[in-house]
C-alpha cells in the first residue's frame, strides 16, 4: 500500500516535472501567438470595425451605428469600378493557379520517377525561391520593357502599356510557377512503394496510367489541403502587383489584397475602420466556402479506404 | 606457370571489361528508353524549358549588368563590348534608402544596407526556427493535452488565415511598441504557427522516443536530454530549414516596408531602386548589376546547402 503511494508520489512529481518543462517551452510562444496572431487577426479586427477614426484627436471612437463601415464598404464594392476591377482580377490570379496545378503535378512526378535530367532540373527548378524576388522581377521587368520591343519592334513594353499590364504579370506567375510544389508532391510521390507501382505495371499500366491511377490518389491527402488552404488565397493572392508597381499600381492590375494592401499603407490610420469591416466580410465568405470545399473534397475524392491507389484502379477497371 | 597466370588475368580482365560494357549498354538502353514514351518527351521538354528560361535570364542579366549603358541600349543580346565591372561600383555607391528622422530624413547606404540585411536575417531567421523547433519537440514528445489545442491553432491559421489584418496589426503593433523596434519585433517572432511546426512535428515523430527513455533511466533531466541527445539528432533539419529561413528574410522587403522603417534593408533598396528615374542608378544595367550583388549572397548559399537542400527536403518534413 505504501510503496503504491510513494510510486504514485513519484509519479506524480515526475509529472510534475514534465509540466514544468513543457510549459516553460510552450508558455510564452503560445501567449504571443494569442496576443500578436489569434487577437489582431480574429478580434480586434472586430472592435475596429465597428469603430471611427477621428481626425482631431487622432484615434478611434465608437460610435452609434455599428454597422457603419461594413454598410460603407458594400456601397463601395457595389459602385467603386476600381474594387469591381480587383475583384475580376482576383478571380483570374486565383483561376490561373488552378491551371497551374496539373503542369506542377506533372513536374513532381517527372522529378520523383528520377527520369532524364532529374538533378539538373531540381536544382534549376529551385532557383525562383532561392534567389531574391526583386532580381527576377527586374530581368523581367527590363527584359519585357527593352529586350522584347527591340525583338518584336513594339512601340511600348508590355508593362507600360495599360491593356497588357496585367497579361504581363499573369506571364510573370506562370514563369515563377515552373516549380512550385515541386517539393512537395515530389516528396510525397517519392514515398509510394516499387512494389504498388510494379504490381500495377504488371496490370499493364503505362506511364500515364501510373500517375493517374496510383500517383494522384498518393497525392490527394496533400493537394487537398492545398486547396482548402488556398481558398483563403484568393482574397490575398497578387502576380507581384507590388513588386513591379510599387503601391502606386492602376487598378488594371490590382486584386483585393493588393487593394486592402495599398489602402492601409497609403492611408494610414484613417482607413483601419473600413478595411477591417472588409476583412471581416472576406472572412465570412471564407469560412463557409472553405468547409464546403473540404466537404466536398472529403465526400467525393478516393476515400480513405479507395485510396489505396492500387485497390482504387482495380475498382476502376473492374467497373470499366 | 607466370605465363599462363598471365593469360589466366587477361581473360578474366577482358571478361569483366565485357560485363562492364555490357552493362553499361544496358544503362544506356535502359536510360533511352525511358524517352520512347511522348508522355516524357512531353515533360522533359516542358521543364526544359522552364529550366532553360531561367537559366538565360540570369545569363542575360548577367551580361546585361557588365554592358556600358549605349552599349546595353544598342545591342540588347550580345556581348559585353567591354567588360563595364563600373557598373557595379556604381551600383555600391547609389544603392541607398532614405528614411525619415527626427531632423528630417537620412539616407542608409550600402554597407549600413549590408548590416541591416545580415543582423536581420540571421536574427529572424534563428528566433522562429529555435521557437517553431522546441514548441514541436514539446508537442510531440510530451503527452499532454495542450498538444491539440496547438496543433488546432496551427492548423485554424493555415486553413483560416485572418485576412487583411494589416491595418490592426499595425495598430497593435503601435501600442505595444513592436513597431520600428527590431528588438521588440524579434520577440514579436517568437512564434510556432505556420508550416514549420508541421514540419518539426514529423521531424520529431520520427526521431525514436527510446533516446529518451534510456536517457531517463540513466538520469538524465528533460533539459539535458533535450540538448544533448535530442537537439543533435535533429542538426541536419536544423542547418536546412535555417538557411530556409535565412534566405527568406533575405530577401524580404515587405516586413522592413511594414513593420520596421528606420532598418531598411539590400532587397528594400532594391525594390525602391526599381522606381528612381533619371539619374545614374535608373539605367537598367546599373539596376541589374545591383540585383546581381544583392543575390550573391543567397546563390552563395544556396550553392554551398544545394545537396543537403534538394536531397533532403521532403514533404512530410525533412530527413533528420
Amino acid at each position: 500500500m505504501s510503496t503504491n503511494l510513494r510510486r504514485s508520489k513519484k509519479i506524480s512529481r515526475a509529472r510534475i516535472g514534465e509540466g514544468v518543462f513543457y510549459f516553460s517551452i510552450v508558455g510564452v510562444p503560445f501567449f504571443l501567438f494569442l496576443l500578436l496572431t489569434v487577437f489582431p487577426g480574429y478580434f480586434y479586427i472586430f472592435i475596429f470595425a465597428i469603430q471611427k477614426y477621428d481626425p482631431y484627436s487622432a484615434s478611434y471612437v465608437f460610435q452609434s451605428d455599428i454597422l457603419y463601415n461594413f454598410r460603407a464598404f458594400i456601397a463601395e464594392i457595389a459602385s467603386n469600378p476600381n474594387w469591381q476591377q480587383a475583384t475580376l482580377n482576383s478571380f483570374i490570379v486565383y483561376g490561373l493557379s488552378w491551371l497551374l496545378m496539373p503542369m506542377q503535378l506533372f513536374t513532381a512526378f517527372y522529378i520523383s520517377k528520377k527520369m532524364p535530367g532529374t538533378k539538373f532540373y531540381k536544382v534549376i527548378l529551385m532557383l525562383p525561391g532561392m534567389l531574391p524576388g526583386m532580381i527576377w522581377v527586374l530581368l523581367y521587368k527590363n527584359f519585357a520593357e527593352f529586350a522584347l520591343v527591340d525583338l518584336l519592334n513594339l512601340p511600348y513594353g508590355p508593362l507600360s502599356n495599360v491593356d497588357q499590364q496585367f497579361g504581363a504579370l499573369l506571364i510573370y506567375v506562370v514563369w515563377m510557377a515552373w516549380g512550385g510544389g515541386m517539393l512537395l508532391y515530389s516528396g510525397v510521390l517519392s514515398g509510394v512503394s516499387p512494389e504498388l507501382i510494379d504490381a500495377g505495371r504488371s496490370d499493364g499500366l503505362n506511364l500515364l496510367g501510373e500517375f493517374w491511377y496510383i500517383a494522384l490518389p498518393q497525392l490527394y491527402p496533400v493537394w487537398i489541403v492545398d486547396v482548402i488552404a488556398g481558398v483563403a488565397g484568393f482574397f490575398s493572392a497578387s502576380p507581384g502587383t507590388f513588386e513591379f508597381f510599387g503601391l502606386n499600381a492602376g487598378p488594371n492590375v490590382s486584386t483585393l489584397g493588393f487593394l486592402m494592401f495599398s489602402r492601409v499603407m497609403n492611408g494610414g490610420p484613417k482607413n483601419y475602420g473600413f478595411d477591417a469591416a472588409a476583412s471581416i466580410c472576406f472572412s465570412l465568405i471564407v469560412m463557409p466556402i472553405t468547409l464546403f470545399v473540404k466537404w466536398v473534397l472529403e465526400r467525393y475524392g478516393p476515400s480513405e479506404d479507395t485510396r489505396e491507389p492500387i485497390h482504387w484502379f482495380w475498382q476502376r477497371r473492374r467497373n470499366r | 606457370m607466370s605465363k599462363v597466370l598471365n593469360n589466366e588475368n587477361f581473360t578474366k580482365n577482358n571478361e569483366n571489361k565485357d560485363l562492364l560494357k555490357s552493362v553499361r549498354a544496358r544503362t544506356v538502353k535502359k536510360y533511352f528508353a525511358q524517352f520512347k514514351s511522348p508522355f516524357v518527351i512531353l515533360l522533359c521538354v516542358w521543364i526544359a524549358v522552364g529550366c532553360i528560361s531561367y537559366l538565360l535570364a540570369l545569363y542575360w542579366g548577367l551580361m546585361s549588368s557588365l554592358k556600358e549603358v549605349l552599349n546595353y541600349m544598342e545591342d540588347l543580346f550580345g556581348f559585353p563590348r567591354r567588360l563595364a565591372w563600373e557598373n557595379y561600383a556604381t551600383a555600391f555607391e547609389n544603392l541607398f534608402v532614405s528614411i525619415p528622422t527626427d531632423d528630417g530624413r537620412r539616407r542608409v547606404v550600402f554597407l549600413e544596407l549590408l548590416y541591416n540585411s545580415v543582423l536581420f536575417s540571421v536574427v529572424a531567421s534563428t528566433v522562429p526556427v529555435v521557437s517553431q523547433m522546441l514548441v514541436a519537440y514539446a508537442a510531440t514528445k510530451y503527452n499532454f493535452a495542450f498538444n491539440k489545442v496547438l496543433h488546432f491553432s496551427v492548423v485554424m491559421v493555415i486553413v483560416v488565415p485572418p485576412i487583411g489584418s494589416l491595418g490592426t496589426t499595425l495598430q497593435l503593433y503601435r501600442l505595444l511598441r513592436i513597431y520600428d523596434n527590431f528588438f521588440m519585433l524579434m520577440v514579436a517572432r517568437i512564434s510556432f504557427a505556420g508550416s514549420g511546426f508541421l514540419v518539426w512535428s514529423g521531424v520529431w515523430r520520427g526521431i525514436s522516443s527510446e533516446y529518451m527513455d534510456a536517457a531517463k533511466i540513466d538520469g538524465a533531466g528533460h533539459f539535458r536530454i533535450l540538448t544533448t541527445i535530442m537537439l543533435p539528432l535533429a542538426r541536419v533539419t536544423f542547418t536546412i530549414m535555417w538557411v530556409l529561413c535565412f534566405i527568406t528574410n533575405w530577401n524580404s522587403y515587405s516586413m522592413q516596408y511594414t513593420l520596421l522603417p528606420s532598418m531598411p534593408n539590400l532587397s528594400l533598396a532594391l525594390w525602391s531602386f526599381q522606381f528612381d528615374v533619371g539619374n545614374a542608378i535608373s539605367w537598367p544595367p546599373i539596376q541589374i548589376a545591383a540585383a546581381m550583388v544583392v543575390s550573391l549572397p543567397c546563390l552563395i548559399l544556396y550553392i554551398s546547402f544545394q545537396e543537403l537542400l534538394v536531397g533532403n527536403l521532403t514533404s512530410g518534413g525533412l530527413k533528420g
